[in-house]
């Protein structure tokens, strides 16, 4: 990976609070992210990858306080070390973030124009209401919604679900911030629409230049959009790497039984899905050695202590995988999990 | 609680009762103690206040009227020399009751006419649930008043008034409590099995339908003493010479400001009694809003947990990967 | 549009069914009352005959209610049975007393209930906050008479700034605002900190949040328009429910409103009187409710939507 990463993130743990409990969600993850490039996260849900996101932009949901640690380090600064103000002044200037579901990022009772307008608005304070208008139609244009004058002064529910989230694109880029957050972007909206949206995205990375980390459980949507990958599971990093490499050839029973899950489309009609067998870890119970032991078809005794994320083959590979299973056992395909 | 947020409860609680019970019981833990305190004080005054009296509320004594505060008369006396204290005492039972009835005969009515309405549909349903749509769109207080003004004066007139117009709210929760209840399958089994309509309405759909309204109701019990308040200090509640809040409120207005614990008095216990019965509503409204831990909690459960940075870390076993890869890291 | 008016016609038509019900199928012959107020006590049978027959009360119910509302639909309200005064004059007459007054309490309660509430979402769990709670508990819980009677005590008693009674210019309006408008204000204020806080767990404020907002910034141009239509059906309710409020304060102030000329028909059972305060009343109630109606769906597009049954 190239020497200087826009986004590095060291050995960050994030603890979550809530009334009546406290879950660690992310256990000593590091990763980072060249500029220009995209890396994706991927996992099931609730396995972490939302959250390592969140804690950089020290956005919360209601009920959820966060305990963090480790350090995430943005254009010289560490994030982990703001305080609420200067974390403020990062977030739409320096991360942008696109949501899952356009409808409900949306304010339903706003026009969608002034809402985009308001990100332009944060670094023009002076701009006049016509600039402003201009300017944000030109976003419009740029993400791809015609009719920008029109669209301008519709409501959310007036627009489709394609539409939306390009407007939510064009917001989130308004301030050309270095790192884009795509919370999985595609999942709320058709096929058709998914590829027109990573199209998009991948266009805007180009002209200006963002990083992008790409939050999603899509493994068709990592192929298609991200340079690296980062697999999560029950908060940690499993396996680390190009993405070619680790979609051709990977490394930790986790990713296989992931990849193997795909349904290709040359499938016989009649076959049995194939899936992962157990259930996703209980993040609030996670057993003492390696988490996903219990699920794994090679677990073995030095399962018992968690393995580290080191390279895979030489000492410089950038392909790093967390797991203790000899090289003949993991690098033998057929013996991915099946059912 | 206002009465859409109550609708939405029970709605939302449909599925399970055993769950709807559990959620009862955690709303109860949050009741805060002074609205416990203040309220608990209320119903014990007004079971026992009478007897704690240590006057006859009633008994006039020109001789000694309008005294302050004394070891004889420990909260001085009113207009007619009648001990002030026995009177507050005596005047707690007055509300307690009127509250009670005309909740107790709202639940009742409410019911009766959910029940049947809810259970029977159709053409019954609609026209019952019709006319309880106009008992809720007028202004029930006014109504009340103008049924007053129709009837009379009076302390029983008062709680026919107020229940007249009270019941509406309690009907239509209990018929959405009924509709939905009707729908599980536990309810359409009895029916498959054969047991006797009657029976069902009895023994399985009006305990449950009915419990959300008690809920309803603890939170309404504060507008009850307030109307009941209102009413009394309009002097259309209890008559003279009988004793009530609101009542003694308007007699000591005459001499507001010689005499003007004549008046704080009487409106202090009312108020309080509001506001526990308030705070209990409060506590028992629909709060789906998480709310954040206290920083206080936070910092002692931190203190009791391992630090996060080396809590899960990988086990530092070099060797054993160095080996491996026969390589240092 | 027409079918909103026409649901407030039809509210308006079971109202005065329903009270006109209530108060006449009362117990007791209003006929001997009245028959002994007007010509002394010791009426004879025929003079209560003859009142009744000259009141009209001899009919059946169908009929005298239309025929009140046939003349109510004239303007013509009655006379009262009390002073056997026509009624339409002295309700206009009083109109505007009533007005003021709720008018102005209902201001107050939008002003201090909003701010309160507004602040306590801002800052939840602050001092402020707290505090603002604690206030708005207690406003919704004080009997307003009780709080009429604790301002003229302190304002206009002992400190003598304010004048305690009667209807003399804008300094005699201020009391009978405050006692009016603090119970509906501590309602409203609940409802606003619910709904703004409500609102900023809503997922438009995150995306608000990530554009790089200040808490109040999400609170100001995100929460607020999305709960302000709602929040203000809540403060027209609340207008509509400080009538029986009216009747307490007109009284206790010494105004001459609506409110206290209810307030002595109720005493005196003035039947005319009743009935036509309460439609005057109902009137009102449908009026602002409808308005309320109109000016949420002009300013809440998804209420627009569903009254213009636009599908997406």
């Amino acid at each position: 990976m190239s020497a200087n990463p826009v986004l590095d993130i060291r050995h960050l743990s994030v603890r979550l609070h809530t009334r009546n409990d406290s879950v660690q969600v992310v256990d000593d993850v590091s990763w980072h992210l060249a500029p220009g490039k995209t890396l994706a996260l991927v996992g099931e849900s609730g396995c972490g990858k939302t959250v390592s996101a969140l804690s950089l932009t020290g956005l919360w949901p209601a009920g959820v306080v966060a305990e963090c640690d480790g350090e995430a380090w943005l254009e010289g600064q560490n994030l982990m070390e703001l305080n609420e103000v200067r974390h403020r002044r990062i977030r739409g200037t320096q991360i942008g973030m696109v949501f899952q579901d356009p409808l409900t990022a949306f304010n339903p009772a706003r026009k969608v124009g002034p809402q985009v307008a308001d990100a332009v608005r944060r670094t023009h304070p002076k701009m006049n209401k016509a600039e402003v208008r201009r300017r944000v139609q030109d976003f419009f244009v740029e993400v791809g919604i015609s009719e920008a004058e029109h669209r301008y002064d519709l409501y959310p529910h007036e627009l489709s679900g394609g539409m939306r989230q390009r407007a939510l694109v064009a917001m989130a880029i308004a301030n050309e911030p270095r790192v884009l957050i795509a919370d999985e972007p595609t999942t709320a909206l058709d096929v058709t629409m998914q590829a027109q949206v990573l199209d998009l995205l991948q266009r805007l990375q180009r002209r200006h230049g963002m990083s992008i980390v790409l939050i999603t459980h899509d493994v068709g949507v990592v192929a298609g959009m991200a340079d690296d990958v980062a697999v999560v599971y029950a908060g940690k990093v499993v396996e680390f790497g190009p993405v070619v490499d680790v979609l051709t050839n990977p490394r930790h029973p986790y990713t296989r039984g992931l990849l193997a899950a795909i349904p290709g489309a040359d499938v016989e009609p009649g076959t049995r899905f194939v899936t992962l067998p157990g259930l996703p870890p209980d993040m609030a119970d996670l057993p003492s050695g390696c988490a996903f032991a219990a699920r794994c078809e090679l677990a073995h005794d030095r399962c018992s202590a968690i393995p580290a994320l080191v390279p895979f083959e030489s000492p410089a590979a950038e392909h790093q995988v967390a797991c203790w299973a000899e090289p003949p056992d993991i690098s033998a395909p057929e013996k991915v999990s099946r059912r | 609680m206002s009465l859409a947020e109550a609708e939405s409860e029970i709605v939302l609680s449909e599925g399970s009762r055993a769950r709807s019970g559990a959620r009862i019981t955690r709303q109860l833990r949050r009741v805060p103690l002074p609205a416990l305190v203040a309220v608990g004080l209320f119903v014990v005054i007004g079971v026992v206040g009478p007897w704690l009296a240590p006057y006859d509320p009633n008994q006039v004594d020109l001789a000694s009227v309008r005294q302050s505060f004394s070891g004889e008369h420990w909260l001085g006396t009113d207009s007619l020399g009648r001990d002030e204290l026995s009177r507050l005492l005596t005047a707690a039972r007055t509300s307690l009751v009127a509250i009670a009835l005309v909740l107790g005969l709202s639940i009742l009515i409410g019911a009766v006419i959910g029940v049947v309405a809810g259970a029977t549909g159709g053409i019954v349903d609609e026209v019952l649930m019709r006319l309880t749509d106009v008992g809720l769109s007028v202004p029930s207080l006014v109504m009340a008043l103008a049924v007053l003004g129709a009837r009379g004066p009076g302390y029983y007139n008062m709680i026919l008034a107020l229940t007249l117009c009270w019941w509406p709210a309690y009907a239509r929760l209990t018929r959405v409590a009924v509709v939905s209840l009707r729908q599980q399958p536990h309810i359409e089994a009895t029916r498959l099995i054969g047991v006797p309509p009657l029976t069902v309405l009895v023994r399985h759909l009006l305990p449950p339908a009915v419990a959300p309204t008690l809920v309803f109701a603890s939170g309404d019990a504060g507008f009850v003493a307030l109307a009941v308040a209102t009413f009394s200090f309009l002097g259309l509640g209890l008559q003279p010479p009988g004793a009530e809040w609101g009542q003694m409120l308007v007699d000591g207005l005459l001499t507001l400001e010689q005499y003007p614990m004549l008046v704080v008095l009487p409106g202090l216990a009312l108020t309080l009694t509001i506001v526990g019965l308030n705070l209990l509503g409060e506590a028992l409204a629909l709060d789906s809003l998480p709310r954040n831990i206290s920083r206080r909690t936070l910092r002692r459960r931190i203190a009791k947990l391992p630090p996060l940075g080396v809590g899960r870390r990988v086990d530092r076993v070099d060797e054993l990967t160095d080996a491996y890869f026969g390589r240092t890291r | 549009m027409a079918r909103r008016l026409l649901t407030a016609l039809f509210l308006m038509f079971l109202g005065s069914v329903t009270g006109f019900l209530l108060i006449n199928l009362a117990p007791g012959d209003v006929t001997v009352l009245v028959a002994e107020r007007r010509s002394g006590p010791g009426a004879t049978s025929e003079d209560v005959a003859r009142m009744a027959h000259e009141l009209g009360m001899d009919r059946p119910l169908p009929v005298r209610y239309a025929d009140w509302v046939w003349h109510a639909l004239q303007g013509d309200l009655g006379a009262s049975l009390q002073r056997n005064l026509p009624i339409t004059p002295e309700l206009v007459d009083r109109a505007g007393q009533t007005l003021l007054l709720v008018s102005g309490a209902a201001v107050f309660a939008g002003l201090v209930g909003g701010l309160l509430g507004m602040l306590g979402a801002l800052y939840p769990d602050s001092w402020i906050d707290r505090i603002g709670r604690g206030l708005a508990l207690l406003g919704a819980s004080i009997p307003s008479f009780y709080l009429a009677a604790l301002l003229i005590l302190f304002f206009g008693l002992k400190l003598g700034v304010v004048p305690t009674f009667g209807l003399s210019g804008p300094a005699s309006w201020i009391l009978p605002w405050i006692a009016l408008g603090t119970g509906p204000a501590g309602v409203f204020s609940r409802v606003v900190r619910v709904g703004l806080e409500r609102a900023m767990a809503e997922p438009f404020a995150v995306t608000g949040f990530s554009k790089g907002f200040t808490r109040r910034q999400v609170l100001v141009k995100d929460a607020l328009p999305n709960i302000g239509p709602s929040v203000l059906g809540v403060l027209a309710t609340q207008t509509g429910q400080m009538v029986p409020g009216a009747v307490v304060i007109e009284t206790v102030f010494a105004w001459q409103g609506v409110g206290s000329y209810f307030y002595e028909a109720v005493k005196f059972r003035d039947i005319p009187v009743l009935q036509s305060s309460l439609l005057v009343f109902l009137l009102a109630f449908v009026v602002l409710n409808t308005l309320v109606d109109i000016i949420q769906a002009r300013l809440d597009p998804r209420i627009r939507r569903q009254f213009e049954g636009v599908a997406t």
